[in-house]
């Protein structure tokens, strides 16, 4: 452990309406203050729901959630404030430019006039994309409205930043850009809780995993400790498919 | 404020960049008013103000002939024809260019009618003076006065009344007309010395229309005054088409669940929606009626008489704008897919419109249409619209109207926000 825990949950149980198998069935998690937080599993293991239970955008059937150690219940427009959302879609305007984007999305987390205008601006030309920046999203390519949906996710410069597969279906370079930066957010201190499916991926960015399955938490530790303490599997993605089995898994 | 007036610049760069939507909500409507007040101009107009060309026999060739034919020219409804090509008519002539289609109708005096009429005359006269005696029994030819009127069987059935209640109209005049002369004539012949020459003094009954309005006798019913503020209504319904398609790609996109996760509040995001939407619904009713009031002069139709109650128009505009976003809204929220919401809230927008009056007015329905009109807020807007445009309304005659309309808006919405947070989707 690294620093205090910013996320805790306690037996997290999801069931949607009109399903009968659990979502959640019992998540429990602590993840320090400091730590890239990868949480893996195959389609439909739960993972997205545990993002969503954390942002505070579905509410658990049971269970207790802590986010920067406040009680989710109740205090949600608080801790909306301090966390940062990049979403598996790209969750932007099409018609309107990465900056009318931004500066929309800045506006929703109080910053405006010169502070929110430097603040695009400096996010815009780290990601290369200011000379782009009067375009609509619709003319971006897939790699630049990642960026940009990236970008959208912390214009407030949160404490906790949650990536719902940042990375899905772009180029290596795009990917490149993305990783490097989280690994530098969090050297400033971002707590990064991300989901992939890229397993190699995560081995190297991440500094705590959880291997998520059917809704339960089936291994949890440092990715090195982790594949040390299996042996026979030399790599993470030998460990996943050893734990969770090459069953397609089609939802 | 700085987050509320940031989502109505945001909604306000959306809204002007959908193309398709701004011509669906701003160019459709004047093409509708435009279309429908030209159509509707005749059926408003005074009959003397067209003419139909129609084909004329006058086989009686007498009084009653020559005085169908003056009275026919004389209502200025039709341009009567005596003859087609330099050639004169005969009764199979006219029953075939009438079944072409080359007339919509013809009309044939039929020989002896006039006389036929003054036997009537005379026999009335002789039967009240002879009684029984065996010189009043009726002449022959008594029941002969006839016209004949040929149509085409392509005409409506609402017009052939109108052109007959029309034609009986003047000839029972005429007839009567006749018949007293010959009363006169035959009672004359009874009396020991001519009686003194009777003149006719006045018309006998006339009809005199006015316009039951307040005060403002100045706005006259025309298509103008109809069509204008009906088809604003029927546009300003039509932003369902934008407005869920916005909500709903909202949707699809992940962004609704972005606004979500922002600290802003949700119901700032829908109030940004609102307030665009109904600020679009005042630009429609602008646009309209000043297209009304300034362009269809141009195209021969009459300006829109506004009236004094400006402030009751605006009034009137604001609510049907609030409770046409609030539709729109509930709709974009209950819906799944934005195919499922255009092609709801377009069949729901036409059959609300239809049984509210803004194509047939409410009192030429059928009883139960009626009765549902009540329950179309098209029909609420529309009727606000009349009292104060056709009726010299102001504020406290359309209270009831306004009344209902910002309850529906306020019923759709909590119906709509409700519907977001359980998900209530098909």
């Amino acid at each position: 452990m690294t620093g205090n825990p910013v996320i805790e949950t306690l037996n997290l149980v999801k069931i949607y309406a009109r399903s009968e198998e659990p979502a959640l069935n019992g998540i429990s998690l602590i993840i320090p203050e400091g730590e890239i937080f990868g949480l893996l599993g195959p389609n439909g293991a739960g993972k997205t729901t545990t993002i969503n239970i954390l942002c505070g955008i579905l509410r658990p059937t049971s269970g207790q959630v802590k986010v920067a150690g406040m009680e989710l219940n109740g205090n949600l427009k608080e801790i909306k404030k301090v966390i940062g959302v990049v979403p598996q879609d790209i969750a932007l305007y099409p018609t309107l430019t990465a900056r009318e984007n931004l500066c929309f999305i800045g506006s929703m987390y109080g910053l405006h006039g010169k502070l929110l205008q430097s603040r695009v601006n400096e996010y815009l030309t780290l990601f290369g994309l200011m000379e782009f920046a009067n375009r609509t999203i619709k003319t971006y390519s897939g790699g630049m409205k990642r960026r940009i949906n990236l970008i959208a996710g912390i214009l407030n410069r949160p404490k906790i930043l949650f990536l719902d597969e940042p990375t899905v279906g772009i180029d290596v370079q795009s990917r490149t850009v993305i990783i490097d930066y989280l690994k530098t957010l969090n050297a400033e201190g971002t707590t990064i809780v991300y989901t992939s499916h890229y397993m190699e991926e995560a081995e190297h960015l991440c500094t705590s995993i959880a291997i998520i399955d059917q809704g339960h938490i089936i291994i949890q530790g440092r990715p090195a400790e982790m594949i040390d303490s299996q042996p026979g599997y030399a790599n993470l993605e030998s460990i996943f498919l050893h734990l969770t089995g090459r069953t397609l898994r089609d939802h | 404020m700085h987050t509320l007036l940031a989502s109505i610049r945001k909604e306000f760069l959306i809204l002007i960049r959908d193309w398709a939507g701004l011509g669906l909500i701003f160019l459709m409507p004047v093409a509708l008013v435009m279309v429908m007040s030209l159509i509707q101009d005749v059926t408003y107009k005074k009959l003397d103000e067209t003419s139909l060309p129609i084909l004329f026999l006058d086989k009686d060739q007498d009084e009653l002939g020559i005085q169908v034919k003056q009275g026919l020219e004389q209502t200025g409804f039709f341009k009567v024809s005596t003859s087609v090509g330099g050639q004169p008519l005969d009764e199979s002539t006219i029953l075939k260019l009438v079944a072409k289609g080359d007339f919509q109708m013809g009309v044939v005096i039929i020989e002896g009618s006039t006389d036929a009429i003054r036997a009537r005359g005379q026999y009335f006269v002789q039967q009240t003076l002879l009684g029984d005696d065996e010189d009043a029994l009726p002449p022959e030819n008594m029941d002969k006065a006839r016209i004949v009127i040929y149509f085409d069987p392509a005409i409506k059935n609402s017009f052939k009344i109108t052109v007959r209640t029309t034609l009986e109209n003047f000839t029972s005049k005429i007839e009567a007309g006749i018949l007293f002369r010959a009363l006169s004539e035959e009672v004359a012949q009874y009396l020991p010395e001519p009686p003194a020459p009777v003149t006719d003094p006045g018309e006998g009954i006339t009809y005199q229309e006015i316009y039951a309005t307040n005060e403002h006798t100045e706005i006259v019913p025309n298509s103008v005054q109809h069509n204008v503020p009906a088809w604003t209504i029927f546009a300003m319904f039509f932003i369902i088409i934008p407005l869920t398609g916005n909500i709903i790609k909202e949707r699809e996109n992940g962004l609704a669940t972005r606004l979500r996760i922002m600290p802003g509040n949700k119901l700032q995001a829908l109030g940004a929606k609102i307030f665009i939407y109904m600020m679009v619904g005042l630009v429609q009713f602008s646009l309209m009626f000043m297209f009304g009031k300034f362009v269809l002069p141009y195209f021969g139709l009459p300006s829109l008489l506004l009236g004094p109650e400006k402030i009751a128009l605006l009034l009137m505009a604001l609510a049907t704008a609030l409770a046409a976003t609030g539709y729109s809204v509930l709709v974009g929220s209950v819906a799944s897919t934005h195919d499922q919401a255009a092609v709801f809230g377009t069949v729901s927008v036409i059959i609300l419109a239809a049984i509210g009056g803004i194509w047939v007015p409410v009192f030429m329905m059928p009883d139960l249409m009626q009765k549902a009109s009540i329950i179309s807020p098209l029909n609420w807007s529309l009727s606000g619209f009349y009292d104060i445009l056709l009726r010299g309304g102001g504020i406290r005659e359309i209270s009831d109207n306004l009344f209902l309309l910002l309850a529906f808006f306020i019923l759709t919405l909590a119906a709509a926000i409700w519907a977001s947070e359980k998900g209530v989707r098909r």
